[in-house]
């Protein structure tokens, strides 16, 4: 709650003493809600996330960083649900993800930031869902990027797959597969860390959760 | 997997057959990676031997099931921990207080019983988030206003019990303090309604709260009597517009008159929340440069009154909203600058345009302060992402050590520079000083915050709580202590507030023993151990 209190002191810091407020207008929050939602069994999403039909895929990208922009393009011609955690991670989540998966299990495959997948990680627990893959990009000052699994490593079979140069998001739709293996065998992926970003580092994390 | 304690795994195995009889196989979660689910990130034991790790977690769909699981936890003796929606971050997440605990997961029991905008309230189940509320509200085009917490994805059941805070007008913001009638299952699987909900067909259980005889509510918020079904939430009619206006006061010592009048208007149900700052002192984010400043300690007020005059801004000042008719919150802003005026020589003022209520759908996303008009949100896990005080060594997460303090300067300065002291005693940097302005989460009582980081790492994780201790520890010497706290530190917070040899908790635990046998329902929870498991205290 600290938080809060903190932005709304920083912006009157910035700003003379009065708090700011926007006017512009953007759009309003997606979909209604039923007010209680029938929870499908645990058993249903796990039998989700051991199936590989792609039609139970979610992609979710932010588009407020280039490789999750790169990785929702890649994904124009194909018929998998594609959407934005930027906006309003909030309303994507009760507007639209929540009814849907309660109406069907899924899977949900992202790139964005720590707090997109923290979020969401959260989140996906009413669903018995967790996270069962999980890349951390990191930038380095040249340009270039280094893909760490959960162990803090670079992976061949990833660096195959993606480039360590900007463009990755492009091809990170083929570690889907790979994921989806790796969703059978661990959870050590599954709350690795708390929101924040890596330190001092700029970063993006890429995540199946199943 | 952890165990309940003194339980063998035959003898866990055959409780949770009992288990899957009352709630069905696939709401009894029991294997590693779905325990895994209930761990507490923010926790400042992660991967250590003493994070409170669940047993198994239980989802019931109803009261009866949640009658059931009680009555089999009582035969096997296992401690059960209710969650509502489990997402108590930097108080211990969705993670029992005592390991081996099973969670009894509310999450299915999601329903909106009611809500009405005649007589202002909400009837809701555990499992209602903040969000499936507001939305209810929305779509149905109810005349009310919720008051939510930071985070909208907790509930307004979960939230309340822990004695939870949000950002309107004073009476809503503390959130236990607004509920309106409980329904709870007893540790001995009894349901009771309290207040008019105990007369049989009373259509008054969410207008009349005692009904006769002693209220029994309280002890079901930050304790471990009983499994709450029900609640009831009085909710604030929706205002017809709001206004946020601001006043500053130009010197270090106008801070006490400042307090004065805004806790008249408070008391008064005049004002929302006030929303205290130091543009002098430039606030947590960008503090100004203070290193002169308290090179000697903490310094005098004449030295404190001559940094303000070079900052060339004014010491303090405080925000608030003003909710109502047009016509009734341009009259109070009126009355609040004649009185300013009268009593603090060079006072500002400051307005921002009136908004009519409720916001427009479209206009929601880009409002830069959504809690203070009860909209829920996650916009604050951005916001403490991106903040330039973390930069360097972002940590995972923060148990948050709130220091509760009078209504006064003296109140606020005392518990800023207590702390400042105990974190340098520990060899950290101060987060407060003596330009730290109080949180007035409570109407009536003044919170002066820090945030501990916690870790992934046991080593930083350990600092981390030997300041946590310390902090306590400084902040009682000086007559004060903490509201809420994750289970790591329950028992020290709790141990602070030992007026005549610690009565209070020797009272609530006569209650424990008489009320809950067996002593299963989250035991240790608030300091509360059963006599049975005393020896666990911390
Ligand atoms: C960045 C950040 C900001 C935050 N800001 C705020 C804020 O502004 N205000 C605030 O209040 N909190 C805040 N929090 C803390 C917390 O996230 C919220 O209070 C949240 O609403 C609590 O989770 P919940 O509603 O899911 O409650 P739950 O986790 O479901 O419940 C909390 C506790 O209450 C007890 N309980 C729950 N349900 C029952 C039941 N049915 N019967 C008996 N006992 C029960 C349990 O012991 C449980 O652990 C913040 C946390 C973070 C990380």
């Amino acid at each position: 709650m600290i938080c809060c209190i903190l932005i709304k002191k920083r912006h009157a810091g910035d700003k003379g003493v009065m708090i700011k407020r926007r006017t512009t207008l953007k759009i309003g929050l997606s979909g209604a809600l039923a007010s209680a939602f029938p929870l499908q069994s645990f058993a249903a999403s796990k039998q989700a996330a051991a199936r590989t039909d792609l039609t139970d895929l979610k992609v979710l990208y932010n588009s407020n960083y280039a490789e999750s922009r790169n990785l929702a393009a890649s994904m124009h011609q194909q018929q998998i649900q594609l959407e934005d955690m930027a906006e309003d991670l909030a309303a994507l989540w009760y507007g639209k993800l929540k009814p849907e998966l309660a109406q069907r299990p899924g899977i949900l495959f992202g790139l964005g930031d720590r707090v997109d997948l923290f979020c969401i990680e959260e989140l996906a627990r009413d669903f018995g869902m967790k996270t069962v893959f999980r890349l951390e990009h990191l930038f380095n000052a040249d340009g270039s990027v280094i893909h760490l699994n959960i162990k803090g490593q670079t992976d061949k079979d990833v660096d195959r797959l993606l480039t360590t140069v900007p463009g990755f998001g492009y091809h990170l739709t083929e570690l889907v597969p790979l994921a989806l293996q790796n969703s059978q065998q661990s959870i050590d992926a599954h709350k690795r860390t708390g929101p924040f970003p890596m330190q001092g580092k700029s970063s993006l994390v890429s995540w199946m959760i199943s | 997997m952890a165990l309940p304690p003194n339980l063998s795994q035959s003898e866990f195995d055959a409780a949770l057959a009992e288990f899957r009889n009352a709630v069905g196989n696939d709401w009894v979660f029991s294997s590693d990676e779905d325990v895994a689910l209930y761990r507490d990130s923010y926790s400042i034991y992660w991967g250590e031997e003493e994070e409170r790790i669940a047993s198994a977690a239980v989802a019931p769909a109803n009261v009866e099931e949640v009658q059931q699981i009680v009555r089999i936890a009582n035969r096997y003796s296992i401690p059960v921990y209710p969650i509502s929606t489990g997402r108590n971050l930097t108080y211990g997440g969705a993670a029992p207080t005592l390991t081996g605990s099973v969670v009894i997961d509310l999450k299915r029991m999601n329903r909106i019983i009611e809500v009405n905008d005649k007589r202002n309230y909400a009837l809701v189940e555990p499992g209602v988030s903040y969000f499936d509320l507001f939305n209810y509200i929305r779509e149905n085009n109810l005349n009310v206003m919720i008051d939510v917490p930071d985070p909208g994805w907790g509930s307004p059941m979960g939230n309340s019990l822990d004695h939870g805070v949000g950002y309107t007008f004073g009476p809503y913001r503390d959130h236990f303090g607004s509920h309106i009638g409980l329904e709870i299952v007893s540790a001995e699987g009894e349901l009771i309604r309290t207040g008019a909900g105990a007369i049989p067909g009373s259509d008054a259980w969410q207008d009349f709260h005692y009904g006769v005889g002693p209220s029994i509510d309280g002890l079901f918020a930050q304790s471990n009597f009983g499994i709450v079904t029900k609640m009831g939430v009085k909710l604030m009619p929706m205002p017809e517009a709001f206004k946020n206006v601001t006043i500053t006061v130009p010197r270090y010592q106008d801070f006490q008159a400042l307090i004065d009048e805004v806790n008249y208007l408070e008391d008064s149900y005049l004002v929302g929340m006030p929303f205290y700052n130091s543009p002098a002192g430039g606030g947590l984010f960008d503090p100004a440069p203070m290193g002169e400043l308290m090179q000697n300690g903490w310094p005098s007020l004449d030295q404190l009154e001559a940094f303000v005059r070079a900052q060339g801004r004014p010491a303090w000042s405080v925000s608030f909203h003003l909710y109502g008719p047009q016509e009734i919150v341009q009259g109070t802003w009126t009355a609040i600058q004649r009185r300013f005026r009268d009593k603090i020589t060079g006072v500002a003022f400051e307005e921002e345009e009136l908004h009519n209520l409720p916001i427009p759908e479209e206009d929601i996303p880009a409002l830069p302060d959504k809690a203070f008009l009860g909209i829920p949100n996650l916009e604050i896990f951005h916001i403490v992402n991106r903040n330039p005080i973390n930069r360097n060594d972002p940590p995972d997460g923060h148990a948050d050590m709130f220091t509760m303090a009078p209504r006064t300067a003296e109140g606020a300065h005392t518990a800023a520079r207590v702390l400042a002291e105990a974190y340098q005693e520990m060899g950290f940097p101060p987060a407060t000083g003596p330009f730290s302005t109080p949180i007035t989460f409570y109407s009536r009582a003044f919170v002066i915050a820090v945030l501990i980081p916690t870790w992934r790492d046991a080593a930083k994780n350990e600092a981390s709580r030997a300041l946590y201790a310390h902090c306590l520890d400084k902040i009682a010497e000086v007559g004060m202590g903490t509201y809420r706290t994750a289970p790591a530190f329950q028992d020290l917070a709790v141990s602070k507030y030992n007026f005549n040899d610690g009565s209070l908790l020797k009272f609530q635990e006569k209650l424990k023993d008489s009320i809950d046998p067996n002593g299963i329902i989250s035991p240790g929870r608030y300091g509360i151990w059963p006599a049975n498991m005393r020896n666990n205290r911390g």
